[in-house]
């Protein structure tokens, strides 16, 4: 969270206390948390005054018109405001997040402007990484054998072997039950960041508990 | 990510950065797509990069973009949040695609281009293109040459960029394999040949002018044919 504030829960309701003092001396990250789970209003005043004109100068550079420029600002902000929670701040900074999503939708636009008859998109052309199905696979599979009661004894020690955040998300789902929603709260991340940090830990677990059950059968032969 | 072997040739840094700024016509924005998604070297150069490109253009903002915005302020949020998409998450589709008499498998951006049937007519002996009208600016063209196939030496009016997507072909200053992006300018004259066959995508955003033998006799045709090619939706 921002620097110096202080999160409140108020009939159930979370928002934030700040000075707008505080809040521009916040980074784009912590803004950006602030409206993922809080939706936070002055906080998205904040990333807007920050946003909003570089998000137009891109416009103006790609599509050289003002009006395209001006939508655009309307497209990039909206998605600030509604999907802050699809920041992962594992793979980069807020403002790549929101240079890449700025370059793409422009670029969509004026895709559909020229009548592009093809079906790739621009978000086809600048990819973000894309995982390996075996990967998923094995992350899908873990997360069903924890689902269904595995020994959380056996979770926790087996996890110890996790870089931290991806320990500390499994943890907070499986050990002490939480929902994403209230896991990522809690750790003050968007719940972006938070999915892809439980998916890689449970990816790791997974080869874990493989390394684990090879272990037993190789001291039962013994 | 990747599935094939490591490519040797790739995008050069200023490609790559003109290729995040968005700046390139959509074609040869596809074509270095399409490298990266199988080059783990590149994808990882662009990643960094990417924090640079976002960077530059977070600093280097001009004052006289400030306009009144309030108005978006406003209706923006009187919006409700949305629910996280979690469908945004793609797996690699690695199913192969039959090019002419091949199978391969292409890169995912590619295999989303090519899911509507490739239209392939013979333009020389041995060699067959299926071109895709995906922008007004580059000609965007699959090449099917068999093996033993030459392409006549020629210079570029403008720039080529070549993409292996199977099999080998060679030309004055390399041998290239799957994978390999090779980007060729008005300052290089080329002929090419292939010894077992091949598939390449091309993208130029100028025609070709021929330097030797029957094929300069197509020089001018190649010109309107490309202009009006590349123009048509202009």
């Amino acid at each position: 969270m921002a620097r110096g504030t202080e999160i409140h829960s108020e009939s159930g309701k979370s928002s934030v206390s700040t000075t707008q003092n505080e809040l521009s001396q916040s980074s784009n990250e912590e803004l950006l948390i602030a409206v993922a789970n809080y939706r936070d209003r002055a906080a998205f005043e904040q990333l807007f005054e920050r946003f909003a004109k570089r998000v137009f100068g891109l416009g103006i550079k790609l599509a050289r018109n003002e009006q395209i420029s001006r939508d655009l600002v309307q497209e990039v902000m909206l998605t600030v405001w509604q999907n802050a929670a699809a920041f992962d701040m594992d793979r980069g900074s807020a403002q790549s997040w929101i240079f890449s999503m700025a370059r793409n939708k422009c670029i969509d636009i004026l895709r559909k402007l020229n009548r592009s008859p093809i079906a790739v998109t621009a978000d086809d052309v600048w990819t973000e990484y894309q995982p390996d199905s075996e990967l998923i696979e094995a992350a899908n599979s873990a997360n069903e054998a924890l689902a269904s009661g595995a020994d959380i004894e056996r979770i926790k020690r087996l996890s110890e072997r996790l870089p931290a955040p991806q320990r500390r998300a499994i943890e907070l789902v499986y050990v002490q039950d939480q929902t994403h929603e209230e896991a990522s709260t809690e750790l003050k991340i968007p719940l972006g960041t938070f999915k892809s940090r439980l998916r890689l830990g449970l990816i790791k677990l997974r080869k874990n508990l493989g390394t684990d059950l090879g272990e037993i059968q190789g001291n039962e032969h013994e | 990510m990747s599935m094939n072997k490591a490519a040797s040739f790739h995008p050069d840094a200023g490609l790559m950065r003109r290729f995040l700024d968005g700046v390139l016509p959509m074609g040869a924005s596809i074509a270095v797509s399409a490298h990266v998604q199988f080059c783990d070297v590149c994808a990882e150069a662009i990643a960094k990069q990417s924090e640079q490109s976002s960077s530059d253009w977070y600093d280097h903002i001009e004052q006289e973009w400030e306009r009144d915005f309030s108005d978006i302020l406003e209706s923006v949020v009187e919006q409700p949040s949305l629910p996280l998409d979690e469908s945004a998450v793609q797996i690699d589709q690695q199913t192969p695609v039959q090019l002419m008499d091949r199978r391969v498998v292409l890169p995912p951006v590619l295999a989303k281009l090519t899911s509507s049937e490739l239209a392939w007519k013979q333009i020389a002996s041995g060699i067959h293109q299926a071109l895709v009208d995906v922008d007004p600016e580059t000609k965007f063209e699959f090449i099917c040459m068999e093996p033993a196939a030459t392409v006549p030496r020629h210079t570029h009016l403008g720039y080529e960029m070549m993409l292996v997507l199977q099999g080998d072909i060679t030309d004055d200053l390399g041998e290239y394999a799957a994978m390999d992006f090779v980007y060729r300018d008005q300052q290089d004259e080329h002929g090419q040949i292939t010894n077992e066959g091949c598939v390449c995508l091309f993208v130029t955003d100028a025609p070709l002018l021929f330097r030797e033998g029957k094929a300069k006799l197509i020089n001018p045709i190649n010109r309107l044919k490309h202009w009006w090619g590349s123009g048509k939706r202009g």
